[in-house]
């Protein structure tokens, strides 16, 4: 067992792909925000990629093992600390009964926001509808369906022979994720975008323009600061707002939905469905980057980008997880 | 020549019975498939609604059934379908293709029948938790809200409609809902009246309420909705119903789904005493209320029937809905 001494703002338990299948009853996939991170992390310790881990939002977590067991942390560039001696990020790294995981402390130097902690075996974890990610938003799965607090205890996996072997593997540096504060998203026009709602100029604006991320940024929506859409004049003379739109399905992760004049990048838990449109959407190897967004102070940009090249980008990054060629020993 | 930033990928064009159908793309793992061309609600009739639902439904059921692999799930809208794939495994093109299929076997939606399950749900028109979310919202974050009065939406809603509050709750009882679709909240149902004598309009509220009990059901252009959960919202207020999710299943209704109901499921409501529904929470909460369900077979042929027969009653509910707007303060 291990048991959370501090948690932070969020610190949540989550797996890689949540819960499929269940869209059209208005429950959204979850999961990992940073989907890239959380699969080197698994990878180097020798785990199934869909192991369960804690995301940690901000820093500020501490955890205590009753046990040996096997961790690596990684994502943002806080810092972390086995018995107050700092380890390496994407490293295997054995720890022993009565041995104590933290993080460092926020600052305004800190690139990135999530911090993810995995351990060798996963963690038992409540599974619903057949995943052990934690939805905030319904209040279910992981811990309880909430966000840990100190006290709780958790259960990381048992350590076997295989994971034994990892102890002083790392991820090569080349397929360590870069931090920064200004995101690049890849991302394809639609569902809803020019001609019908908004105009070539718009699109255009969308894809030359540097937004802000706003103070309110969550598993379910991240507000952007920028200029205003630029709509097709025959919607918004069409009576409401013209980024109004029938209900219908959002594509998440990854859809930009227009709230008014406002942009909303929609990462694992947005909602399914709604009625408002979405004028691009990011491909999924760039989605990752959605649960590194700093809130307040990082800028986005969006590249565009076609079924071909989200393909590739997908491609090739899968292929970073097929056999061991991202992981080399010390 | 076609715009880089157009995301339209394939239509078909409009026939008797079925508007234009248009593929959209919406990033790498989704495509959007739209029955006409998102014209405003207040351009649409009820039965245009009705019909388009419908035929999502039933495409996006004969979809499912065609295990297509890469197809990862499908998410029904009021009038258009979203397909999540892997783009690796199932290419978007021969998506379209499987689509395409489906759509080119059903010309329209006359003389099909749909398996459905009809929902009776008890209903409090103006229970009092929902009169706590008004109050709270007057006090809170609009004291102008006309719409609101004593905690109570029916007077407004009644007026809006040109019909008494007695009038009202008897045309909203009146009908069958049918759900087209189900999210936005957990397990969130939007739903249509059958009969168009139902065919209640409202404006939604301006700003939106930050609080709504978990059961409450509610109303704005025609659309019914039941909250799963307790949250935000912005539609007018009607009552409140038995509780229609629950993550922690004590109760057999929420066994297979934490979602009491889905895409398809006809509501039928009586009304209730407040006494009467907060026990009905106590029973479910104890594994025991019997929510009643019956499977049906849906006939759009018979349903067109029915509209046809009160097609008049729908024309002399419009005309005072327009009547009524002439001297209703606008939202």
């Amino acid at each position: 067992m291990a048991r959370v001494i501090s948690a932070g703002i969020q610190s949540i338990i989550e797996d890689l792909y949540g819960r499929t299948g269940y869209k059209d009853v208005g429950i959204s996939h979850s999961g990992f925000m940073d989907h890239y991170t959380a699969r080197l992390l698994n990878k180097v310790l020798g785990n199934d990629l869909n192991e369960a881990g804690i995301e940690i939002a901000g820093g500020g977590f501490a955890l205590e093992f009753e046990e040996e067991s096997v961790i690596a942390y990684g994502g943002s560039t806080i810092e972390g600390y086995v018995n107050d001696i700092q380890i390496p990020p994407y490293e295997a790294v054995h720890v022993e009964a009565g041995d104590v995981f933290r993080t460092g402390k926020m600052l305004p130097t800190t690139r990135g926001f999530r911090t993810y902690l995995m351990m060798t075996g996963g963690m038992d974890a409540q599974e619903y509808l057949g995943s052990k990610a934690t939805a905030v938003y319904g209040s279910f799965g992981g811990f309880d369906g909430r966000k840990l607090k100190k006290g709780d205890q958790l259960a990381p996996g048992a350590v076997t022979d295989k994971n034994r072997d990892s102890i002083g593997c790392r991820i090569k540096s080349e397929y360590i994720p870069e931090m920064t504060d200004t995101w690049e998203f890849h991302a394809m026009p639609g569902p809803d975008a020019a001609p019908d709602f908004i105009t070539d100029e718009g699109m255009e604006q969308i894809y030359q323009s540097e937004y802000k991320a706003q103070m309110f940024c969550d598993r379910a929506g991240i507000r952007l600061k920028g200029p205003k859409p630029i709509w097709n004049p025959d919607r918004a003379a069409a009576g409401g707002h013209p980024s109004n739109i029938t209900d219908h399905g959002y594509p998440g992760p990854g859809g930009i939905n227009v709230s008014g004049d406002t942009l909303i990048m929609f990462p694992v838990e947005a909602p399914t469905c709604g009625g408002l449109i979405c004028a691009i959407s990011v491909v999924y190897a760039d989605v990752w980057k959605m649960g590194q967004i700093f809130p307040g102070r990082d800028k986005i940009r969006f590249i565009y980008a076609t079924q071909e090249d989200a393909n590739e980008l997908r491609r090739r990054q899968n292929l970073i997880f097929e056999g061991d060629g991202c992981i080399e020993r010390k | 020549m076609k715009s880089k930033y157009d995301p339209v990928l394939k239509r078909i064009p409009g026939r008797p019975g079925c508007p234009e159908i248009v593929f959209r793309q919406a990033g790498d793992g989704f495509l959007e498939v739209v029955y006409g061309n998102n014209e405003a609600s207040s351009n649409k009739t009820i039965k245009d609604i009705i019909l388009r639902s419908l035929r999502v439904i039933i495409i996006n059921g004969r979809m499912r059934d065609r295990n297509i692999s890469g197809l990862i799930e499908t998410v029904p809208g009021s009038e258009s379908v979203l397909y999540e794939f892997d783009p690796l495994t199932l290419s978007v093109d021969v998506l379209i293709e499987e689509i395409s299929a489906v759509e080119t076997a059903l010309p329209d939606v006359y003389g099909q029948v749909i398996n459905a399950r009809k929902l009776y749900l008890p209903l409090t028109f103006d229970h009092s938790l929902v009169r706590r979310s008004i109050d709270k919202y007057v006090k809170e974050v609009n004291p102008d809200a006309f719409y609101c009065k004593d905690g109570s939406n029916l007077e407004y809603i009644a007026a809006y409609n040109g019909l008494t509050v007695e009038e009202l709750k008897r045309r909203f009882l009146g009908t069958g809902w049918l759900t087209s679709m189900v999210g936005f909240f957990p397990g969130l149902p939007f739903c249509y009246p059958l009969d168009p004598a139902s065919a209640l309009a409202c404006p939604k509220y301006n700003p939106a309420r930050t609080w709504t009990p978990e059961g409450t059901v509610d109303l704005a252009d025609y659309c019914m909705t039941i909250f799963g959960v307790e949250s935000s919202g912005g539609c007018q207020l009607i009552g409140r119903t038995a509780p229609i999710f629950r993550a922690r299943p004590v109760h057999p209704a929420f066994q297979s789904s934490p979602a009491f109901i889905r895409p398809t499921d006809i509501i039928q409501y009586y009304e209730v005493s407040e006494e009467e529904l907060d026990s009905i929470y106590e029973q479910v909460d104890r594994g025991e209320w019997d929510y009643r369900t019956e499977d049906i077979v849906f006939s759009v042929d018979d349903w067109l029937k029915e509209y046809v027969a009160h097609e008049s009653e729908l024309e002399e509910l419009q005309r005072k809905q327009r009547d009524a707007q002439k001297t209703l303060r606008q939202v």
